[in-house]
C-alpha cells in the first residue's frame, strides 16, 4: 500500500506569551488519504484550528511554533515533504496549488477591493502558467462548477455585493481552482443558516468525490460531523482524546467528553418533559491551566481520584481504528481490563 | 386572561441609500408581523438571516420604534410612548443578548454590572440590601459570593452568560427577550444555560421571547414557535407541531436541512434553490415563492393570510390543503 496523503505523528505547537508557553496543540497523530474526510470535532482552546494552520505553514511565528512531530505529506511529484520542517518558499508553493483551506468568514479570505474573478485568476496565474484569458475562463468555469447563479455576472462582482453563502462558494472557487489534493475547511458552515449550510455540504461533498481531494474538516457541531465525516477525531484541550470511523464514535463512544458531547446536543423531537438537557458541568479548560493528570476530569462524571488525577492517560487502541483517552474505558464500558 | 404582550401589524422599514442624494428603496425588515404572549409563556421565533427575528425583538423591548403597527404591553400602548412614559415597561420587559463578550461593560465588575439595574430602577433601597439582591441574583444562575469583585473579562463565556441572566433579572421582570442567548457559546456550555433559562423561565413565570436560529433549542424551551421569512411569519404553532407536524413548505425546507448529530438518520433534504431575496425588493404575493418547490403562478398574486389550520396551527399557505 502506498503512502498516505498526509500523516500527522505527534504534532506539538506551542505559544509562547507572558504567562509562559503553553501547548495548544499536544500530540496528536492522525491519517487522511485521499477522497477522505476527517473531521476534527471540538470546543474553544481544544487546538483544532492550530492544527490546521499548523499543517498549512501559517501558525503565527512568534509567539506560536511547532514544537514537534512531523507532518508528512505526498505532494504531486511523488515527493514526501515534512511540512512540520519544510521553508517558508516550499510551504508557498503548496499552498493554494496542493493544499487549499477555507475558512469560516469568508470576507477574512477574500479581498474586498478585487472582483471575485481577478481573485479567481490571481490565484491560478500564481501557480499555472496560464494566461490573462485562459484564466478567467477557468474562474468562469469554477463558477459554474461550484453552482453560482449567473456567473457571468457574478465573476465581475465585489465580495460585499454576494450573499454569505455566494461568498462562500467564491472563496471555495478561489480554494479549488488549482484542484488541490488536500483541502482543510476550518468551520466553513458555521457563520451561515441551516438551508445555506446543507447546500454548501453537499457542494464540498460532491467536489471531494470529482476531485478525490482528502479533506480535514473542522467543526464543533456534531450534527455536520455525522453528515461528513468518514472519521472523526476528537480534540479537548490540545490533546486527541478520541478517534476512530464515524459510526463507531457515534455508536460505541469511549471517552466521557465524546459521550458527553453527543448527549448535551439538542436535537429535534426531544421531550423536554424528561428532564433537563444532560450538560457537561463545568467550563471549557483554559490552555495555560491545564488540569493536572486526564485534562477532562474535574468535568467528568466517570471521575476517580486514581488514575485520573494522577497521569495524563495515554491513548489507547480499543479495536477497530477506534483510539481513546481515558485510564477508565474499560470499566466505563464494561469490558475486562 | 389578557395578554402580556400583544404585537398587531408590526411593520419596521429601514431607509437606505439610493443613487446621489435620494433615498433609496425602504429595507423591509420586518413586514405586518402579529402575535401574543401571556404571561409565562415561552414563544420562539425562528428564522435565518434577514428574516426581522432580531428586529421584532428589538422593537418588543422599544430598543427601536416600528414604522407601523401596534405594540401593547400588558393592555399599554407602548408602540410610540415617549421615554418618561415607558418607565415600567422598561423594567418590565429586559434583554439577554447574544454576545457575553460584548454585552457587559469590561471595567465594572460583576457586583456592579447586577447592581446598576437596581439602581435605575430603585428596586432595592440601601447598600446592603442591595448586595444582598446581588448575591441572591448571582447564586439564581449558579455563580456566588466569590464573584462580586470580578471583572468579565475573568469568567468564560457561559459564565459571562450567566452575568447577563442575573442581570436581566434583577429587577423581576416579566418578559424576557433572550436574543440567540446561547448560539455564542461552546456546545458543552450551551446545555447548561439553556437548562439555567428554562428552570428560571418556568420557576418565576416568566414570558419570554426566545429568539434563535437553532431549532431543537427552541422546541425545547419554547411552547410555541413562530417561523420567520423575509420580515414576515409563515407558520405560528405549538412547538411540538411544528417540529413535529411542520405545515409551511419553508418551516419543512428549513427543518429538513438541520444536521442530525446520528450518522443513520434518515433524512429527506428539501434542499432550496437560489438565494434570499432581498429585503429591499421582496417578491409579490407570498415572499417565499421563489424559493418554494410547490409555488404555483397564484402564489404571485396574494399575500397568503395566515390562516387556522389546527387549534392554534396557523400558516401563510394558499396551498396548505395539498400539504
Amino acid at each position: 500500500m502506498s503512502a498516505p496523503l498526509l500523516q500527522v505523528r505527534d504534532l506539538r505547537v506551542d505559544f509562547t506569551g507572558e504567562a509562559g508557553t503553553v501547548s495548544a496543540v499536544a500530540g496528536v497523530s492522525f491519517t487522511v488519504d485521499r477522497g477522505e474526510t476527517l473531521v476534527i470535532v471540538g470546543e474553544s482552546g481544544s487546538g483544532k484550528s492550530v492544527t490546521s494552520l499548523a499543517l498549512m505553514g501559517l501558525v503565527p511565528q512568534p509567539p506560536g511554533r511547532i514544537a514537534g512531530g512531523e507532518i508528512l505529506f505526498r505532494a504531486r511529484d511523488g515527493r514526501t515533504l515534512d511540512l512540520a520542517r519544510a521553508d517558508a518558499r516550499t510551504m508557498q508553493q503548496l499552498r493554494g496549488a496542493e493544499i487549499a483551506m477555507i475558512f469560516q468568514e469568508p470576507m477574512s479570505a477574500l479581498n474586498p477591493v478585487y472582483t471575485i474573478g481577478e481573485q479567481i485568476v490571481e490565484t491560478v496565474r500564481l501557480h499555472e502558467p496560464l494566461g490573462r484569458r485562459a484564466a478567467r475562463a477557468r474562474a468562469l468555469e469554477m463558477l459554474e462548477w461550484l453552482g453560482v447563479p449567473d456567473p457571468q455576472r457574478r465573476i465581475d462582482a465585489y465580495p460585499h455585493e454576494l450573499s454569505g453563502g455566494l461568498r462562500q462558494r467564491a472563496m471555495i472557487a478561489m480554494a479549488l481552482s488549482c484542484r488541490p489534493s488536500l483541502l482543510i475547511a476550518d468551520e466553513p458552515t458555521t457563520a451561515l443558516d441551516v438551508t445555506v449550510q446543507a447546500q454548501i455540504l453537499d457542494l464540498i461533498r460532491r467536489l471531494q468525490a470529482e476531485l478525490s481531494m482528502g479533506v480535514i474538516f473542522i467543526t464543533h457541531n456534531l450534527g455536520v460531523a455525522a453528515e461528513i465525516a468518514d472519521r472523526i477525531l476528537v480534540m479537548y484541550a490540545g490533546q486527541m482524546v478520541e478517534a476512530g470511523p464515524t459510526r463507531t464514535i457515534f455508536r460505541q463512544t469511549r471517552m466521557p467528553y465524546t459521550q458527553g458531547l453527543l448527549n448535551s446536543v439538542p436535537r429535534l423531537g426531544m421531550d423536554r418533559d424528561a428532564g433537563p438537557l444532560p450538560a457537561i458541568p463545568g467550563n471549557v479548560p483554559n490552555l495555560a491551566a491545564r488540569p493536572a493528570g486526564c485534562a477532562f476530569h474535574p468535568r467528568c462524571r466517570h471521575v476517580r481520584p486514581q488514575p485520573c488525577l494522577d497521569r495524563v492517560p495515554d491513548l489507547e487502541d480499543c479495536g477497530d481504528d477506534h483510539l481513546v483517552r481515558c485510564a477508565r474505558w474499560r470499566e466505563i464500558a464494561g469490558e475486562p481490563a | 386572561m389578557t395578554a402580556l404582550l400583544e404585537v398587531d401589524g408590526l411593520v419596521r422599514h429601514f431607509p437606505t441609500a439610493g443613487r446621489w442624494l435620494r433615498a433609496g428603496p425602504p429595507l423591509r425588515a420586518v413586514s405586518g408581523v402579529s402575535f401574543s404572549i401571556e404571561p409565562g409563556e415561552v414563544l420562539g421565533l425562528v428564522g435565518e438571516s434577514g428574516s426581522g427575528k432580531s428586529t421584532i425583538g428589538n422593537l418588543v423591548l422599544r430598543l427601536d420604534e416600528p414604522t407601523a403597527g401596534r405594540i401593547l404591553f400588558d393592555g399599554q400602548d407602548i408602540t410610540h410612548a415617549p421615554e418618561a412614559a415607558l418607565g415600567s415597561v422598561r423594567r418590565r420587559a429586559q434583554p439577554i443578548f447574544q454576545d457575553p463578550f460584548g454585552s457587559l461593560d469590561p471595567r465594572m465588575t460583576v457586583e456592579q454590572i447586577v447592581a446598576e439595574a437596581l439602581l435605575i430602577h430603585r428596586a432595592v433601597q440601601g447598600k446592603a440590601a442591595r448586595r444582598d439582591r446581588v448575591v441572591e441574583l448571582l447564586e439564581m444562575v449558579g455563580l456566588g459570593t466569590d464573584h462580586l469583585q470580578r471583572f468579565p473579562h475573568q469568567f468564560s463565556g457561559g459564565q459571562r452568560q450567566r452575568i447577563g441572566i442575573a442581570r436581566a433579572l434583577a429587577v423581576k421582570p416579566e418578559l424576557i427577550v433572550a436574543d440567540e442567548p446561547v448560539s455564542a457559546l461552546d456546545v458543552s456550555i450551551q446545555a447548561q444555560i439553556v437548562n439555567l433559562l428554562r428552570d428560571l423561565q418556568r420557576r418565576l413565570g416568566l414570558a419570554m421571547i426566545f429568539i434563535s436560529h437553532d431549532l431543537a433549542v427552541v422546541e425545547y424551551i419554547a411552547d410555541r414557535v413562530a417561523v420567520l421569512y423575509l420580515g414576515r411569519i409563515m407558520e405560528i404553532a405549538p412547538a411540538r407541531d411544528i417540529i413535529r407536524a411542520p405545515k409551511h413548505p419553508y418551516t419543512q425546507a428549513l427543518l429538513s436541512a438541520v444536521p442530525e448529530p446520528d450518522p443513520d438518520a434518515k433524512r429527506r433534504r428539501i434542499v432550496l434553490q437560489g438565494d434570499l431575496p432581498s429585503p429591499m425588493a421582496p417578491p409579490s404575493g407570498c415572499v417565499f415563492r421563489t424559493r418554494c418547490p410547490y409555488a404555483i403562478p397564484a402564489c404571485a398574486e396574494t399575500v397568503p393570510d395566515l390562516g387556522e389550520i389546527a387549534p392554534g396551527h396557523r400558516t401563510a399557505c394558499i396551498r396548505a390543503d395539498i400539504l
